[in-house]
């Protein structure tokens, strides 16, 4: 009884060969001995044979190569919602990104007349702590939408395409710096308030900023694929928009400016 | 073409390292070098083409989201193996939770109507070329750790020792789930016995 108990036990390492070879030989000697055991055990073997007659469809050479395709998609999808949501859009999307660099180029123009003595808009009845946040606040809004356009420009490229509207590194790269140093400004200004968030979020844009600055080629796929991968992993456009939409809620009677009156 | 070749030269950990720094190139050669498996795999557990796509593209998704988080001290394919095992238990759970009730009956009915047509007329059946429609159907009256067991063990020869830390059971455990799924199996394919020659004696190892 106590040989059936244990080769029951071991039934399994036999039937797929896992046993030792002095177990083998004691499993061996039992079965010769005990009919119900080897009964069990031819039982299980056959049962194991005919399943193993059991075969697969392959399901054709249609599916094999479309899988990648499939996969990227749902990628995309899951991971880089953003951008996916701009890919849908096709020609919206890159119709945005041509605005997206247009207005950057005219915005880069501008950001080299930076001046940030008070304008005249000090007389229109706010002091002159109201009128610097709210400059403060207008640099950093200029500086976190135009970090945004770029990221979005350069995440909805597509290499191999006709696009007319295709990156361009150089001017990327010379737009990232002008970013850096427009960010190191927002850093040095102390206005006796706490940005935590805003702070973190530049470091973070840093980053970002510095790894397009850094883009060697033209169209180094994995090097934008490094940037769009770090922009996702970070929540990057997600906590820009956060931001844009705190800087609505609290810059301090903005509206009242004259257009620019930071600029 | 010749960047292809390059990268089918360069081994997993390699691959996994330039995908992990995010080399998009780098991981699309992971996902061609073992799509195949591991799609076969997904069939076997579940049984439908859909759902063996679905279930595939899925652990792709997760391999790629964890990857910083493979340490390189198993082989990517177990890695892999297991996001599949783990992923299709809890799929299988989370719908055994919503469907409890109505799903066990229609299994009930099923396997009734199937034995009975079986032991009526079983060389018929199998002569009608239904033999493979009959071992899957055998596989779905498994439990779903029984099918993860029984095909890992049977179909993709994985050690026994190895499913145990895909699965993240002890050994004892998996023997004693496969050696109840085979038992099932052969109460399933029960009706075969005259044609398997389990009714002689003629038991060798």
């Amino acid at each position: 009884m106590r040989d059936c108990k244990q080769t029951e036990e071991r039934i399994i390492d036999a039937l797929y060969g896992e046993l030792s070879e002095s177990e083998q030989r004691q499993m061996e000697q039992h079965l010769d001995q005990c009919a119900s055991c080897r009964q069990a055990y031819a039982d299980m073997a056959a049962t194991l044979n005919r399943m193993g007659q059991r075969t697969h469809k392959d399901p054709g050479p249609q599916f094999w190569d479309g899988y990648w395709d499939k996969l990227e998609e749902k990628l995309n999808r899951e991971v880089n919602p953003k951008s996916t949501i701009l890919k849908w859009n096709g020609w919206a999307a890159r119709t945005l990104a041509a605005a997206a660099i247009l207005v950057i180029g005219i915005w880069l123009g501008r950001s080299t007349q930076h001046n940030n003595t008070p304008s005249p808009a000090t007389t229109h009845g706010l002091s002159a702590e109201q009128v610097e946040l709210a400059a403060y606040n207008q640099r950093t809004a200029d500086y976190l939408q135009r970090s945004k356009v770029l990221i979005l420009g350069l995440i909805n490229f597509e290499n191999g395409s006709d696009d007319p509207f295709t990156l361009n590194t150089p001017k990327q790269r010379q737009i990232s710096e002008d970013l850096l140093k427009m960010a190191a400004d927002i850093k040095k200004e102390d206005n006796g308030q706490t940005h935590t968030r805003l702070n973190k979020l530049i470091a973070d844009l840093e980053i970002i900023l510095m790894q397009i600055a850094n883009l060697e080629a033209e169209h180094d796929m994995d090097a934008i694929e490094m940037v769009k991968s770090g922009v996702d992993r970070k929540g990057i456009l997600l906590k820009i928009n956060l931001e844009e939409m705190k800087q609505a809620k609290t810059s301090p009677k903005s509206e009242n400016l004259p257009p620019h009156a930071a600029i | 073409m010749a960047e292809e070749r390059e990268i089918n030269l360069i081994n997993d950990a390699d691959l996994i390292k330039q995908a992990q720094n995010g080399r998009s190139t780098a991981f699309k050669a992971l996902v061609d070098r073992h799509k195949e498996k591991l799609y076969y795999l997904c069939l076997d557990l579940t049984g439908k083409h859909h759902d063996a796509e679905d279930l595939s593209q899925d652990v792709f998704i997760k391999a790629y989201k964890n990857l910083s988080q493979f340490r390189g001290d198993a082989q990517f394919s177990s890695w892999l193996y297991r996001i599949a095992v783990n992923t299709h238990l809890n799929q299988r759970r989370k719908k055994s939770v919503t469907a409890m009730h109505s799903s066990e009956k229609m299994d009930v009915i099923h396997w009734e109507g199937y034995d009975t047509a079986a032991a009526e007329n079983p060389e018929a059946r199998a002569q009608a070329g239904l033999i493979q429609q009959h071992l899957d159907e055998a596989l779905e009256n498994l439990s779903a750790k029984e099918r993860c067991v029984f095909v890992l063990r049977h179909y993709d020869d994985f050690p026994l020792k190895e499913i145990a830390q895909i699965m993240d059971v002890s050994e004892g455990t998996v023997k004693s789930t496969l050696f109840r799924g085979i038992k099932k199996l052969q109460r399933s394919l029960s009706f075969y016995k005259q044609d398997l020659g389990l009714e002689t004696d003629h038991a060798r190892l």
